[in-house]
This record gives structure tokens, sequence and C-alpha cells, in this order.
């Protein structure tokens, strides 16, 4: 069964049911998602790009397996991010490596700087924004790196890192003390 | 990673014949992980309401005449310490349980802790009522190993002198002190003001009193006040020599 423009326009709901049935729907899922996710992953969890390749494909994985398991309540995304998370964290446990270093693009970067300048009110050299969120322990550089770079709700945080609204904006909220604290220490 | 990684996957799934989990199956493993947290809420009730058994059992007077310290170490020492650490444990699984079932985990850890220790509370009262524990902490411990069952028998704790209760009977009366023997077997000479032993006729030999006081020296104890000791209707006064 081969994908038609008709599949590429459905919303993920369908797309899922469709997929218990067909893998070429899930193939669709797969296209839409794999991007997101992989860079997720790369600048979260600070992996060599095998490393990222070989957990995205395990939460894709053990996505499909469970598709009948999709809880409708919950939009596709989150659940991907929500499994994406789970595979990172057990692959890092696995290996017990510390990430080194930090995995962002220069646009991604960027947009930091530009939150880092407006959270101060003042311009930041990018050096030490970098220092300051790679310095950031795994538990407030998650919840900092979904509300900033991927954007995510709190609702949607809720559901990825299985946390209560209140701890996640808490988290939030602590990171970005940090994050302001170290650049000022360092700009000192 | 380039485009055709869509692919890749596609083909393992392919290859592998990976296919996805039945709807029954994943039915079955949700209704499981239900009717253990269902299995975990009873056997905590359960626990609870032996616990309660156990409680109640601590006799009221003694209650009435110690301070809260004491108090705890009354209850510690009547409420058998399986009983206390099955029910620690049962409630930590639940915890774990209800946080993994969907959505639990938006809520605060003190809302469900709380749910938890709520849902305990009303079974394990629902459970008391029927009596079940009463007959369970009879003959559960008649068949266990000897060695093992006095950590699932309850005792009958009396108050310790060292907490500012003595409680006893009174072998002989003399001008400023009696002679007052413990549970235990110890022969406590009390020291009395004419006052006390003025207060009322219970203060006779043969009488079983709690006297509120401090250690003055060994089996030496300086009374504040005496009364007599009542028993609870029902409960057989601990046994004395």
């Amino acid at each position: 069964m081969q994908v038609s423009d008709a599949d590429l326009e459905r919303s993920d709901r369908e797309l899922v049911e469709l997929a218990q049935n067909s893998p070429q729907a899930f193939k669709v899922l797969v296209d839409r998602y794999w991007r997101r996710l992989y860079a997720f992953v790369k600048r979260l969890y600070f992996m060599e790009h095998e490393e990222v390749e070989d957990v995205i494909q395990e939460a894709f994985l053990k996505i499909y397996r469970n598709l009948q398991a999709f809880d409708d309540t919950f939009s596709f995304s989150t659940w991907a991010y929500q499994i994406t998370r789970n595979c990172a964290i057990d692959s890092l446990r696995k290996k017990r490596v510390r990430p080194q270093t930090v995995a962002l693009t220069e646009e991604e970067w960027e947009q930091i700087r530009v939150i880092a300048t407006e959270e101060h009110d003042q311009p930041f050299d990018l050096v030490l924004v970098k220092k300051a969120i790679q310095e950031l322990p795994l538990l407030y550089r998650e919840p900092f790196t979904l509300f900033y770079l991927e954007q995510k709700t709190y609702e949607e945080m809720v559901d990825i890192l299985k946390k209560p609204k209140g701890t996640i904006a808490s988290l939030v909220s602590r990171a970005k003390v940090m994050v302001r604290a170290r650049i000022t220490q360092s700009s000192l | 990673m380039n485009d055709d990684f869509s692919q890749r996957l596609l083909d393992r799934i392919e290859h592998d014949h990976i296919t996805p989990i039945p709807r029954w199956l994943i039915r079955v493993r949700q209704g499981a992980s239900w009717l253990l947290l269902g299995l975990c809420l009873l056997c905590a009730a359960f626990l609870g309401s032996l616990i309660l058994l156990a409680t109640f059992h601590i006799d009221l007077e003694f209650l009435r005449a110690s301070s809260f310290g004491p108090m705890l170490r009354l209850l510690l020492a009547s409420v058998p310490f399986v009983w206390v650490a099955l029910l620690l444990l049962f409630c930590l699984l639940e915890i774990f349980l209800l946080r993994r079932q969907a959505h639990a985990y938006r809520y605060p850890t003190g809302l469900i802790v709380g749910m938890v220790v709520l849902g305990i509370c009303f079974g394990g009262l629902g459970l008391y009522a029927t009596r079940l524990p009463e007959r369970i902490q009879t003959s559960f411990p008649r068949h266990l190993p000897p060695r093992v069952r006095p950590w699932f028998e309850r005792e009958r704790p009396t108050p310790r002198p060292e907490d500012g209760v003595l409680f006893g009977r009174i072998r002989e009366i003399k001008a400023d002190h009696l002679l007052v023997n413990d549970p235990p077997g110890h022969l406590w000479r009390v020291i009395v003001n004419p006052e006390q032993l003025k207060q009322g006729d219970f203060i006779r030999p043969g009488q079983t009193v709690i006297i509120q006081g401090r250690i003055q020296a060994r089996e030496v104890f300086e009374a504040h006040s005496i009364r007599p000791y009542q028993g609870r209707p029902g409960v057989p006064s601990p046994r004395m020599k």
C-alpha cells in the first residue's frame, strides 16, 4: 500500500487509526515528526548523531507497537515526545554517560540569545548564554528547553515530563533564575 | 540522519514482522494494573484496621496519664511492627501505581498521598467494623512458627516509671511512703505526703493505682498525684505479681 496525497493531508488521529493496519500510514506520521524529535533529543540530552538515531528509531518502534494504546485525550505529538523522552533517558541510563556538549544549531542559539536579552533587558554574549544553559542540571534543562525552544505549553509539558503543572512552572522559573544568575556572574 | 529514515524504519518493521500489540492485550494489561491497585488498597486498608485494633487495645487510663512522647511509645509497643512496615510498603506501592496510571501524574504528590491515606482510613474503618481484623489477630499468630510469632502479636503495654507514670498494686502503706509492685514485679518505694494519703479511701493494700510523678532513685518514685486504676470494661487488667 502506497502513501497517497490524501494520507498526507490526514490528521494525526486519523493516521494513528490507519497505521494500526497499515505501516505506510505510520510512515506519514514518522515523516511528520522525526525531525522535531531528533532535534528535541539532540538539544536536550546532548547525544551523538548515532545515539540520537537509535533513540528515535526505538521510540518510533515503541509508538508503533503501542498504537492501540494511544489515548486520544493526548495529542499525538505529546505522546511521541513522552515516549521519546523515556527512550532517551533509558539510553542515557544504560550507557551511564553524562552528555558533555550542547548540540544546538546556530539559529537555536540565536533564539536563546534573543530570549535571554529580552529577559534581562540588555544584550548578551552568546558564549555566556551557551555556558549557562550547558551548566543547567537535566531536571531544569528539560522544562527550560521544552518551554523556550520547543515552544510547548505547560499542559503539554505536564504530559511529556509527567509532572504536575505547578512543579513544571516552578522548574521553568528556577531554570530561568539559574541561567540569569550564571550569565550575570560570568559577565562580571 | 537523512530523509530515508522513515523508509528504513518501515523496512525494519516489515523485516522484523513488528505489529501493533492487540487491543485486548492492552486492555488486559490496563485492567491488571487497576486490579493490582485495588488489591493494594484493600491490603493497606486491612493492615490499617489491624493497627486500629491494636491502638484501641491500649488502656485509655494509661494514655490519659501519659504525655505525648510516652503516649507514642505506648502506641509503638502496642502495634506490631510488621503491620506498620507492611502498611508503609503498600502505601508506597499504591502511590507508585497511581502515578503510573493515565493522567495521575497531573496531580500534586500531596494530593495523591492524601487520597491514598483517606482511602486507607475509610477502608480500614469499614473492615474494622466487620470485626474481621479481630478474628485474624487472634488466630493468625497461632499458625506461625514460635520464632516469628512475637513480631505479629500485640503486647498490652504499661506506662514506664521513666516516663513519669508508675502503674502498680499497693503492697504496704507507711507514714511517708507506699510500697508498690509494678507489672514486671519490682517493688517501688513511692514517696507521698500525708495529704495524698488522705485524698481517698482507695489507698489501701491490694488496690491498683496509677501514680504520676518522677523517679528519684533506683526503685524510688516521688508521687505528684495518685489515682485508682479502674481498668477498661471488657479489657482484662495486665497481670501483676
